[in-house]
């Protein structure tokens, strides 16, 4: 029989150390929140993740891993890299000069290839299951290392042009805040027209008076969290560094021009000024891979430039900003796409061998591990799955391999169930 | 049997857990998550292997309903609530805890309002009912909530949100049809058991039957056979599907002898309704043999004769519908988990939680906190209760542990099980929709959803679905009992035009109010109860100094944010 006192840290022991400093069940709780507000910076040494996400399942054979003169090659050529040896498509020649701190995965067998299961899998490195909902590894790392970024004013897990995948079990204080278009005005950030800061001051000294009586009976947990959660929140509002972290006004014309001024650039700018505050997890999604038809033409002329100003834009800004050994970067989609070409000159939906992209994080860059043969149908090196993947990321975030949760069911769940680091990346 | 490793640890965790004191017993069930202290831990020892069938000491899969106590032989609402108090007060006896006072009309009108109609008293009904003299006003009003057809709606919420899951498969189902059925049939009660017949037994198109949508919404059969356990029985029987449930003695051929009931279930696909396809005109048949639907059957699936789960087979004749059996089974009076399975529900609405939690997952070694109530509960509902559920909602209501106040004791402060005090709840999405609407008069449900408020599901909801679903951000169903709400539905509660509203202001207060009655208006429409002496006094002072033009635009504003209105007392 072992002491339950192992078990007592909780779901809810995280969320109030992540509002500690103004958590206090005082009934004057807000205004030494309202006199000082809080530094936004975490702490600097737990490490963030950035996750682009290519929503819709972008194809191996027209990025990472092309295969000239094969059956279904497509249109594009390859290109050197900074990595000796690591050939990319030619429509991303930014990315090729980072390529020395990334490396392709180009072995992937993720096995879903529907878009909601694929999404899942990617997201947990577990297929969708009745009896449970898991976290998404991002929500699983905010959850995990919200407690070193306390005075953080800003969520832990966000989410930049799509809603991400939530955390499950782990409830959704960790799900992600969703930013939906990083070139507008978050929603509900400020208060409405009309009420400037001195009125919203006191209403929220209204609203410690109102709370006074139910908080003073002492009825059980809810008012307590009610009170963090919403000091949180209104300490986001409030503080300068958040607000900055969360629009792009204040940037140069040169690095809004270097990243892209579309969503997908954008939201790469705003993740990494979000992980330098000390965000733990920001996915940045770039949609429209569902390329049944037309790809190239798509590829070529949006998806690609976007994506290659973007990612080569954050990558060496976070290189510069010495930033990059902290913050794992990840690039995948919900699936990869068919190495034939379908009669609309599209490829369709194919799980079975595509490509990842790591780095950053004290992930070794400029390899290519695995591979897949002549046609890229089969892979003929290193099978990996999404959980090995998984694995990497949260050995790169620091994090132990063993962490393990138990459901409010009672069923224990590993971050890591069955994977392995690459040690190839690691 | 890639869980059974796991499986054996949480078995040894619910061990150990069953010989802890009642606080730890609570902590570890709701807030135990984390558990990556496990290798400082002592290892568990070693869990027995399951026992095989013919194992004498073997406990049955399924417990006979049989009580112990005495019941009522009709009907009777006010002993039945006495028998609930006996065997509520015998517990608390028995383990020294006390019992908190009853609870003030204040408390008891808003309770009762959300927990059986699903929204908050308005302004005027509180007045009335607080300043009634009349001793059994309590009762008049559970009678009043329990024919408002808001009755319906609130519980329509809840089992729409289990019946039909958030599926892209689903998205051409019409959910609508589906939601109103439910609705129609919570408000005429016709018991549980009709309820329950109607919706597994269903055939026809959407239109003319919309039960079917059951079907519809769950086009496998190990969905249908996974919602019927869990759902009406109680059971989590998911496991089984691929291997021998590592708790108990359910097999495989217990879970596929189940579905069994439902393989010559044809659900028609829908169609594509963006292409003008019309999905209220497709359906179900009970087929003639086995069905030929596309993944109706899994790849692990079994075939097995239909069995009873924990009974015999049930010879059924291959020419006949199977799902009349299955449902004249399940809604029998002797059917060991279906009535079980409804009492432990309604309670754990009422309660926030149930005799046995999580309340879908009614092991026979998931030991319930008062056994022989729900038993004697479970045969009287299924016998003399005729399975009425607004009849059992109602003895609930009246019994003094649901009347309890949620202000613990220093005595009591730690039990969360044996009912001394009430569990203060949390609004779920739908309720706060409800409530705030009420307030405010400025959401409209069906109204469309703002641009991008969607969050989860994409596609084109109502106002209150895309609400709902901002709220619940992911998950299933909410928490009723810990409050999750994160910092995106904060920011859209204290800054969204919801409780931003200088008509709603307008429509409450009421011009040229004096600051006392506009603060009670104010109070009353939205915390069910006066304001007390200190915050008349309070926000008066308030009012005086800002000025009425934005004081009680103000004060509104932090009664809709604050915990008090977010919480059931």
């Amino acid at each position: 029989m072992f002491s339950l006192k192992l078990q007592e840290k909780t779901r809810r022991d995280v969320l109030k150390l992540t509002a500690a400093g103004v958590f206090a069940p005082t009934l004057s709780g807000w205004l030494p929140l309202l006199a000082k507000a809080a530094p936004a910076g975490g702490s600097g040494k737990a490490k963030s993740c950035i996750l682009l996400w290519m929503d819709g399942g972008p194809s191996h054979k027209d990025t990472w891993d092309l295969k000239p003169g094969s059956k279904g090659a497509g249109e594009f050529k390859p290109i050197h890299t900074a990595a000796a040896g690591v050939e990319i498509s030619e429509h991303l020649p930014n990315v090729a000069k980072q390529m020395k701190h990334l490396s392709v995965i180009r072995s992937l067998n993720s096995k879903e290839g529907n878009h909601d299961r694929g999404t899942y899998m990617m997201h947990t490195g577990y297929a969708p299951n009745p009896t449970v909902v898991h976290s998404s590894f991002g929500s699983s790392f905010a959850y995990e290392l919200a407690s070193k970024h306390e005075s953080l004013a800003l969520p832990h897990c966000i989410s930049i042009n799509g809603p991400g995948v939530g955390a499950g079990f782990l409830g959704m204080a960790y799900s992600p805040f969703v930013v939906a278009n990083p070139n507008g005005k978050i929603a509900n950030l400020s208060p409405p027209a009309g009420i400037d800061e001195d009125r919203m001051n006191r209403r929220l000294e209204m609203l410690s008076l109102v709370e006074r009586n139910f908080m003073s009976q002492k009825r059980g947990q809810g008012g307590v969290d009610h009170h963090a959660v919403y000091s949180k929140t209104v300490r986001m509002m409030k503080s300068p560094a958040t607000r900055a972290s969360l629009s792009l006004d204040s940037e140069s014309a040169e690095v809004r021009d270097a990243y892209g001024r579309g969503s997908f650039g954008s939201g790469c700018l705003m993740a990494r000024k979000l992980v330098e505050l000390g965000v733990t997890f920001v996915e940045v999604s770039l949609g429209g891979w569902d390329t049944h038809r037309d790809a190239f033409d798509t590829l070529s002329k949006r998806l690609l430039p976007e994506l290659d100003k973007g990612m080569a834009a954050l990558v060496a800004d976070l290189d510069q900003r010495g930033l990059l050994d902290s913050t794992v970067v990840a690039w995948m989609g919900d699936f990869g796409r068919t190495p034939r070409i379908n009669q609309d000159a599209g490829r369709d939906h194919w799980p079975r061998s595509w490509s990842v992209v790591l780095g950053g994080g004290g992930i070794r860059g400029g390899q290519a591990v695995g591979d897949t043969d002549k046609d890229g149908v089969d892979i003929v090196d290193r099978p990996v799955g999404p959980m090995d993947v998984i694995a990497t990321m949260t050995k790169a975030m620091d994090l132990d391999l063993a962490t393990q949760w138990t459901t409010p069911r009672g069923r224990p769940i590993k971050l890591v169930d069955g994977g392995t680091p690459l040690k190839e990346l690691i | 049997m890639r869980f059974r490793p796991l499986a054996l640890f949480a078995l040894a965790v619910g061990l150990a857990v069953a010989a802890g004191d009642i606080a730890s017993i609570d902590a570890q069930e709701k807030n135990n998550k984390k558990n990556n202290n496990k290798k400082k831990v002592d290892p568990p020892a070693p869990a027995p292997d399951k026992a095989p069938p013919a194992d004498p000491d073997a406990k049955p899969a399924a417990k006979p309903l049989v009580s112990t106590i005495a019941t009522p032989a009709v009907k009777d609402p006010v002993a039945l609530a006495k028998v609930i108090d006996a065997e509520v007060n015998r517990k608390l006896a028995g383990a020294k805890v006390p019992a908190s006072d009853r609870c003030t009309d204040e408390e008891f009108l808003r309770r009762a309002y959300l927990d059986i109609t699903g929204v908050i008293p308005p302004a005027d009904k509180a007045r009335a009912f607080l300043d009634d003299r009349s001793g059994d006003k309590r009762a008049k009003l559970v009678d009043e909530l329990l024919a408002d057809e808001h009755f319906g709606r609130r519980m329509a919420d809840i089992w729409t949100a289990k019946l039909f899951p958030k599926d892209s498969a689903n998205r051409f189902v019409l959910k609508e049809p589906f939601y109103k059925w439910f609705e129609g049939q919570f408000n005429k009660n016709p018991g549980w058991d009709k309820i329950i017949t109607s919706l597994v037994t269903a055939t026809g198109t959407v239109a003319d039957n919309p039960a079917v949508t059951y079907f519809l919404a769950n086009r496998s059969v190990d969905k249908l056979t996974d919602t019927t356990a869990q759902h009406f029985l109680g059971i989590q029987l998911q496991c089984a599907q691929c291997h021998n449930h590592p708790f108990t003695s359910w097999k495989q051929t217990e879970y596929w002898g189940m579905a069994a009931f439902y393989s010559k279930v044809k659900a028609d696909n829908p169609k594509n309704a963006n292409k003008g396809a019309d999905n209220t005109q497709i359906g179900v048949q009970e087929g003639r043999g086995p069905s030929k639907g596309k993944d109706f059957f899994p790849e692990s699936a079994k075939t097995v004769p239909a069995k009873f789960l924990g009974g015999p087979d049930a010879g059924l004749d291959p020419n006949a519908a199977y799902r009349p059996a299955l449902a004249k089974w399940m809604t029998g009076p002797d059917n060991p988990f279906f009535a079980r399975a409804m009492v432990n529900r309604t309670w754990a609405l009422l309660f926030g939680r149930g005799f046995i939690n999580p309340v879908d997952d009614m092991l026979v070694e998931n030991e319930a906190s008062h056994p022989e109530l729900l038993d004697a509960l479970a045969v009287h509902v299924a016998r003399a209760g005729e399975y009425d559920l607004k009849y059992l909602i109602k003895a609930i209501c009246l019994s003094d542990a649901y009347q309890r106040t949620s202000k613990p004791q220093p005595a009591n402060k730690d039990d969360h099980k044996l009912f001394s005090h009430m569990q203060v709840k949390v609004l779920s999405p739908e309720q706060l929709f409800d409530s705030l609407g009420q307030v405010t008069g400025n959401l409209k449900a069906d109204g469309k959803a703002p641009k991008g408020a969607v969050g989860g599901m994409k596609g084109r909801v109502g106002n209150r679905e895309a609400f709902v679903n901002f709220f619940l951000a992911g998950a299933e169903t909410a928490n009723t009992i810990d409050y999750e709400t994160g910092i995106p539905q904060a920011l859209r509660l204290m800054n969204s035009p919801i409780a931003n509203s200088a008509n709603s202001v307008r429509a409450l207060v009421g011009a040229n109010s004096k600051p006392a009655d506009a603060l009670e208006k104010i109070y009353l429409a939205t915390l069910s109860r006066r304001p007390t002496d200190a915050e008349v006094k309070d926000l008066t002072a308030y009012v005086d100094r800002v000025g009425a033009g934005t004081a009680y635009g103000d004060i509104l504003w932090a009664v809709l944010n604050s915990s008090e209105f977010t919480l059931v007392r």
